[in-house]
């Protein structure tokens, strides 16, 4: 993916998270948006979607600048944008196959019976077959993300945006849903993810930029950023949470 | 308190509802008979204090007329039932929209109409408003009354079940590109439909009995039949008894569907 962000502003209610918030990536595949909580990353995941329109500055994906202000270009591109929150993805008065058929039939206009087709492959490629006609409440929190990720993946999207996908999950569970985003990586398919798990940031990443502190004080290469970071904020960030 | 005795008349802890075992069925079944009895014996005492002469003779004659005021009331509620609950998801919809009118419009409309008594209302909307519409047909003016005055406690419940929805659900649908649109009838309404089905019942049940105050304008419904028999046979227990049956024949289905729907939300979430 090719992104741009030029001076990207963001305050709620006087109350300013973002400043003047400058990035240029080309070419990356897999960006992991890192940092401490109340930062900013899930505000920027969030603006990327077309979730959230920033107060100022703008944002552009493949050459393209994202037009906040017109809500059916915003639709256009919530609908080729595959998103995972951190939990309750799920609609939960439908089982698993609904879920994902509801954008395939009614954002995308597919016929239920090649939604339906295409539904079952990407189940069953993602071992969720046994869960196919489970409604949420009878899943695993780990089953409840795989299956929001394949419905973020059924709508063939132009990318992934991951918002803490796993920090509402116990350890066991953490495992199976990163794996699934390292077979996704693996793939070739383009996303961004906003993880507290370093290990996985530092072997899925291609790109990581550090957010906090109203900005986005570092970024780089994960190499760079974890064995060599250079700015005091991100050294302390590293510190704290790589100490337990 | 001995512990059979215990069993036979304490639900176990933490369940407000009648318990679901077999056996506990079979207690549940004998506990309510039994207060039945209880209470159809403090009745039979009272009626024997009145030392009242029965005569069912008169309002047999008048039988006709019953059936005619239950079918009549019949008709009322379920037209009724269904103008309103259109009304009610149509206000509720109206409520939530971005146009700050079509929001008065609904706030006035629920304010003014739980604040006034359903009399007030119908006598007002028979004798002004009708008749400035040209709206002739009496029973036509029942429906509206009647859809109106239950319209406006439905929008309430609907709106509330709507904003019973939480924050994530509206998110994920905007995620995936749903339309607002869309959102409602495929996110919103189902699921909050699923969680306001009992108070609707519970509505449905009022909207019902509200149906007898249609008789002050004259609709030939089944409390004015039953005043009718009344005053034709001076028999009025023989009068009354018999409309409080032909009500109950109509709510305790509902209630008892309302009951089973209950119990399966409770399983569902």
């Amino acid at each position: 993916m090719d992104l741009r962000l030029q001076s990207i502003g963001k305050s709620f209610g006087g109350q300013s998270v973002l400043r003047d918030v400058a990035l240029e990536l080309t070419n990356v595949q897999a960006l992991v948006l890192i940092g401490p909580s109340g930062g900013g990353k899930s505000t920027l995941l969030r603006m990327l979607a077309g979730l959230e329109p920033p107060t100022t500055g703008t944002v552009t994906l493949e050459g393209e600048p994202l037009h906040y202000h017109d809500d059916d270009a915003l639709r256009r591109h919530r609908a080729r944008t595959g998103f995972v929150f951190q939990a309750h993805n799920l609609f939960p008065h439908l089982t698993a196959t609904e879920n994902l058929l509801l954008p395939l039939v009614q954002v995308h206009g597919m016929t239920q019976d090649a939604a339906l087709e295409q539904i079952d492959t990407l189940l069953r490629r993602f071992h969720l077959s046994d869960h196919a006609h489970k409604r949420p409440s009878q899943l695993s929190g780990g089953q409840q993300q795989r299956v929001a990720i394949a419905r973020a993946v059924a709508i063939r999207p132009r990318w992934l945006l991951f918002d803490e996908p796993t920090s509402a999950l116990d350890p066991e569970m953490t495992a199976e849903v990163l794996d699934m985003i390292a077979e996704l990586r693996a793939e070739g398919r383009s996303f961004v993810l906003v993880t507290h798990q370093m290990g996985f940031a530092r072997r899925v990443a291609d790109h990581v930029a550090f957010v906090g502190f109203g900005g986005i004080p570092e970024h780089g290469q994960p190499a760079d950023i974890f064995d060599q970071p250079r700015t005091p904020e991100l050294k302390r960030f590293l510190h704290r949470v790589l100490s337990y | 308190m001995a512990a059979p005795v215990r069993r036979w008349l304490l639900a176990p802890e933490e369940s407000a509802e009648a318990p679901h075992s077999k056996a506990s069925t079979w207690r549940w079944g004998v506990n309510l008979l039994l207060v039945a009895l209880g209470l159809a014996a403090g009745f039979t005492f009272a009626f024997q204090q009145l030392h009242y002469h029965w005569n069912w003779s008169g309002p047999w004659r008048y039988r006709a007329l019953f059936w005619q005021g239950w079918f009549t009331t019949v008709a009322l509620a379920g037209a009724s039932l269904l103008v309103s609950t259109t009304l009610g998801v149509g206000a509720a919809l109206l409520a939530r929209s971005r146009l700050l009118p079509a929001r008065a419009l609904v706030r006035l409309y629920v304010e003014g109409i739980r604040g006034t008594p359903f009399l007030v209302q119908i006598l007002l909307l028979f004798y002004v408003v009708a008749p400035a519409f040209r709206l002739e047909n009496r029973l036509a003016v029942g429906v509206l009354a009647l859809s109106l005055f239950s319209g406006a406690y439905i929008t309430e419940i609907i709106r509330g079940g709507i904003e019973g929805i939480g924050k994530s659900q509206w998110e994920t649908a905007r995620a995936i590109g749903l339309t607002r649109t869309q959102t409602y009838r495929h996110v919103v309404l189902p699921q909050a439909l699923r969680s306001i089905l009992p108070s609707l019942a519970g509505q449905f049940v009022s909207l019902i009995k509200d149906s007898s105050l249609l008789s002050v304008i004259g609709i030939g419904e089944f409390a004015l039949q039953a005043q009718q028999v009344n005053s034709q046979t001076y028999s009025t227990l023989e009068s009354y008894l018999p409309l409080a049956l032909g009500y109950l024949v109509l709510t305790l289905p509902l209630s008892l569907w309302t009951r089973r729907l209950e119990r399966r939300a409770h399983f569902d979430t």
